[in-house]
């Protein structure tokens, strides 16, 4: 099913910046709370995706979303976090979810492995916190928030109902059940996503 | 749909389309220690795959927003948050009662779901929060609770045993 508004959502609409919200709470307006929550609540599902590398349980990430904000709206609500200029709200929330996603990855024992010991045979040089440095720096998340309808405006039809099977986190042998992606091999599809991928970088032309 | 074509100019096309798929949890056709060894050396592909990770984690993230219910229940969940302690006038608590069903929920909750913090028992049990604390102080004065803290978290579990 096709939804127009898949990858333009209503982030909480409210014309202040994080931080003008924040001052306003601490004023004693707590209503803004739930402006400040809907507004990240969607952020930070994105941040949390994007360290677990490739995860498919998404009901894990979900209730660690929910983690996340409790902890914002406990600090919030005690005055526990005072702005320091543009910008130092989502920097605190992004802070906030990189240490309970790492707190809650320990206690569920899913720790990421070094790669030393990933590929024990083969003394590769390949340095054992290359994952971490692999992950997306906030400026990434960033720059995907901001860009990303206008890098879908680029694909065709076909291309964006390819994007939003992929983004379901469908494998391709399960997209290869819907009727319109049938007649595609596997390796096509792999290559088609990653052309696809180019082009919403600019990097291929139509 | 156009045929893709491969790019010859594109020293790094096959680790790009292996990091393309390897980030949504796919196969690639070449071993992960060669990926990674160039990943290793290679500043364009580890800018590549950081930017990847956070396209990929966007779009699945809005769409996991878009399903049907799921913003619903995150809307309801945030409602709870913010407006759960809005209560004024003092009535006088009905002890046995309000503490000790409390009591009751968060016991069977422990029991189903092992160890949980205490905003997670407030948001599942949708008590409030001086409710939680004089349950779990009900629940400890009869050793059927046990406590841990991780900073300024405070954790509950049932007794080993129990």
């Amino acid at each position: 099913m096709v939804r127009d508004e898949w990858y333009n959502q209503d982030m909480g609409e409210d014309p202040r910046s994080d931080e003008d919200l924040v001052s306003a709470c601490l004023g004693g307006d707590k209503s803004v709370l739930e402006i400040l929550l809907t507004r990240y609540s969607t952020i930070i599902l994105s941040y949390l995706l994007g360290l677990s590398l490739f995860t498919r349980d998404e009901a894990y990430l979900d209730d660690l979303r929910q983690e996340v904000l409790l902890i914002i709206w406990t600090k919030l609500r005690d005055g526990l976090f005072m702005p320091a200029g543009p910008g130092s709200f989502k920097r605190w929330v992004y802070k906030i979810a990189y240490f309970e996603a790492l707190k809650q990855d320990k206690r569920r024992g899913k720790r990421a492995k070094p790669l030393s010991e990933v590929f024990p045979e083969e003394p590769t040089g390949i340095p054992d916190d290359l994952l971490i440095d692999l992950a997306p720096r906030v400026s990434d998340y960033e720059e995907a928030e901001l860009k990303l309808p206008e890098m879908l405006s680029r694909l065709s039809e076909e291309e964006q109902r390819l994007m939003r099977l992929v983004s379901e986190g469908k494998p391709y042998k399960e997209i290869q059940q819907d009727p319109s992606f049938s007649r595609y091999s596997l390796d096509y599809l792999m290559r088609k996503v990653y052309i696809i991928r180019q082009r919403m970088r600019g990097k291929e032309d139509k | 749909m156009t045929n893709p074509k491969k790019t010859k100019e594109n020293p790094c096309e096959k680790y790009e389309l292996a990091i393309t798929n390897y980030v949504m949890g796919e196969v690639i056709k070449i071993p992960e220690s060669e990926l990674f060894s160039h990943l290793a050396g290679c500043l364009s592909c580890q800018a590549d795959m950081r930017n990847w990770r956070a396209s990929y984690a966007t779009m699945r993230a809005r769409e996991y927003d878009a399903r049907p219910g799921v913003r619903q229940k995150m809307k309801a969940f945030i409602k709870g948050l913010v407006y759960q302690n809005k209560t004024a006038g003092k009535t006088p608590i009905d002890t046995k009662w309000e503490i000790g069903s409390a009591a009751g929920k968060i016991y069977d909750l422990l029991k189903t779901n092992g160890e949980m913090s205490i905003p997670r028992l407030m948001q599942k049990t949708g008590l409030k929060e001086y409710h939680i604390q004089q349950a779990i102080g009900w629940l400890a004065r009869e050793e059927k609770v046990a406590l841990s803290r991780d900073g300024q978290t405070a954790y509950a579990q049932l007794p080993s045993g129990a």
